[in-house]
């Protein structure tokens, strides 16, 4: 037990020392900011797109302090911007180290297989939580300096912070899938610009793809977008939105098919576990070449 | 006599279709320098990679200190240091931050073990602050002997250590290894530098296309032949014409 303590230490360290992660905190904290910041301009200025005015006070509610600090969170959802930053922070983080040929410098000290990979797994989890904890963070700025503009005053009273810190849980499980696969994939293909291709692909196209493919082929078949992690994190984070916000992006039929946000959790947690056990079941079988 | 410190029994590696390591036994003690020869892709490094427990063996059983070693069995590996190849780092760390990264993974070593081990293979502090990306090969090559020594391990593997090294590290290195060997440390060497190994071990073995030819001490190899150059040329060729290049 301790020892796996001192390796998820020695793994945290290493990622911290690393500029990625604070290169990646800050660009999601500053893409969160200008997002909120088009949106409100977008909100300001309502040309082009003839929105009921009811839609449109829904809408800029949704930026402002209570809403706003959940809708923010979102941000950070696998299924958009956050799978992307895990994508590439655990592709780096793991796959790196077959380039680096340093995944030899641990386990030929006789720290065990199963450790190492339990080590950075566990080192990831507040690596994923920091990428929420700063959305959140930047997205409360951003909602809290909309609020202000239009309202004056910050509602304090109004903001049910518990609720917030359990939005913020939901958000972080909907990374975990995300990062669970991609350490399958960084540990079978040991190429960092592979597991990133094939990460970001998933995440940005062949995802997608499939939710608007199979919504049009037939309503049996939008059923069946459910089950992607994509459609799992939207159904978790369905409390999150307001009502205008959800319906933007996602074909009807899909969208129309969400699971509930019990059984959508249920379904991230196992795609969590089918990637630890893939990467595991892979990485226990290799032969670590030493150079 | 005492417990062996590294036996191969009977090793085998098969890589698909390539019988790289056939058949290899044999037993390093505590205080020798083992001798690791054989021409390029005789299966030395593959042999190491199997001892160092990254490589699955096809057959056969390796023994530390008496205890198995495996991928799956790896705990008699926390007495083992080794240096392969070129060493492989952290870009982004120093020197230093890997041996304080390393050093926690055994509670009993102070941090002044740290500059011990500096100062052993002859890297300056201000050089072991720098990230690792900035060092030059020699840099590279003493940091990964630091980093092997610094548990005081009971077995030193080394793999073409003395690579990109400058002649005078090189002397470093042959004395250090010498006086680690005196102090009881068993070194398992494989070079291509015959007259280094001459100098340093007590005993060779030589692999060809996987099998160890021949093994023995040094001055029982020798007979009357002018080095180990000579064995080495003469083995072989013995065992090249016995088994022709297919
Ligand atoms: N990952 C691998 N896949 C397939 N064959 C391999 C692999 N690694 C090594 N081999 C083969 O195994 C044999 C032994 O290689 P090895 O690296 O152990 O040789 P070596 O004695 O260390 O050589 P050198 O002196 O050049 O370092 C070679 O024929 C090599 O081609
Ligand atoms: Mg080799």
């Amino acid at each position: 037990m301790t020892a796996l303590l001192t390796l998820t230490r020695i793994e945290m360290r290493k990622l911290t020392a690393r500029k990625l992660l604070w290169v990646e905190l800050a660009l999601l904290g500053l893409l969160v900011l200008a997002l909120h910041g088009a949106l409100a301009a977008a909100l300001q200025n309502p040309q082009g797109a003839d929105l009921p005015p009811e839609a449109l006070a829904e809408l800029r509610a949704g930026l402002r302090w209570p809403q706003g600090l959940r809708g923010a969170l979102t941000f950070a959802n696998g299924g958009e911007l956050g799978g992307l930053f895990v994508v590439v922070l655990v592709a780096a983080f793991t796959a790196q180290e077959y380039t680096w040929h340093t995944v030899g410098l641990w386990l030929s000290r006789g720290v065990s297989r199963r450790r190492y990979l339990a080590a950075k797994a566990l080192a990831l989890l507040p690596a994923l939580a920091a990428l929420v904890l700063v959305t959140l963070l930047s997205g409360a700025v951003a909602t809290g300096l909309y609020t202000w503009h239009s309202v004056g005053a910050l509602p304090w009273q109004q903001v049910a912070w518990a609720e917030l810190l359990v939005d913020g849980g939901r958000v972080l499980l909907t990374l975990l899938p995300y990062a669970a696969l991609t350490l399958a994939v960084a540990v079978l293909t040991r190429s960092t610009l592979v597991t990133v291709g094939l990460g970001l692909g998933y995440t940005l196209l062949v995802e997608n793809l499939a939710v608007e493919v199979l919504s049009l082929l037939s309503p049996d078949a939008a059923r069946l977008t459910r089950y992607l992690p994509t459609m799992l994190a939207k159904a978790v984070l369905q409390p999150l939105q307001s009502g205008m916000q959800a319906q933007v992006g996602v074909a009807s039929a899909a969208r129309d098919a969400l699971l509930a946000p019990g059984p959508a959790a249920l379904g991230l947690l196992a795609y969590t576990a089918a990637g630890l056990a893939l990467a595991w079941w892979a990485f226990r079988r290799q032969d670590i070449p030493t150079a | 006599m005492s417990q062996p410190v590294l036996r191969l029994e009977h090793v085998v590696k098969d890589y698909g279709s390539v019988r790289a390591v056939d058949d290899v036994s044999l037993t390093v003690w505590p205080g020798e320098c083992f001798g690791f020869l054989g021409p390029n892709g005789a299966g030395k490094t593959t042999t190491i990679g199997m001892v160092l427990g990254l490589l699955h063996p096809t057959a056969g059983r390796i023994e530390v200190l008496g205890r198995p070693v495996t991928p799956r069995h790896t705990a008699a590996l926390r007495e083992v240091g080794a240096l392969v190849g070129a060493p492989a780092f952290y870009p982004y760390l120093s020197g230093r931050a890997h041996l304080d990264l390393l050093r926690r993974l055994y509670p009993d070593l102070p941090p002044s073990r740290v500059d011990e081990v500096l100062e052993q293979v002859g890297l300056p502090p201000q050089a072991a602050r720098r990230p690792v990306k900035t060092y030059s090969t020699g840099m590279r090559q003493r940091l990964g002997l630091a980093a092997a020594l610094l548990h005081r391990p009971r077995l030193l593997v080394l793999d073409e250590p003395t690579n990109g090294l400058d002649p005078i590290g090189m002397a470093e290195m042959r004395a250090l290894l010498r006086q680690l060997a005196e102090g009881g440390m068993a070194i398992f060497l494989s070079s291509h530098l015959l007259h280094e190994v001459q100098q340093v071990c007590d005993r060779v073995g030589i692999l060809y296309r996987g099998r160890l030819q021949a093994v023995g001490p040094v001055d029982e190899l020798l007979q009357g032949r002018r080095d180990l150059e000579e064995v080495f040329f003469d083995t072989v060729a013995a065992a090249s014409s016995a088994r022709p290049r297919a």
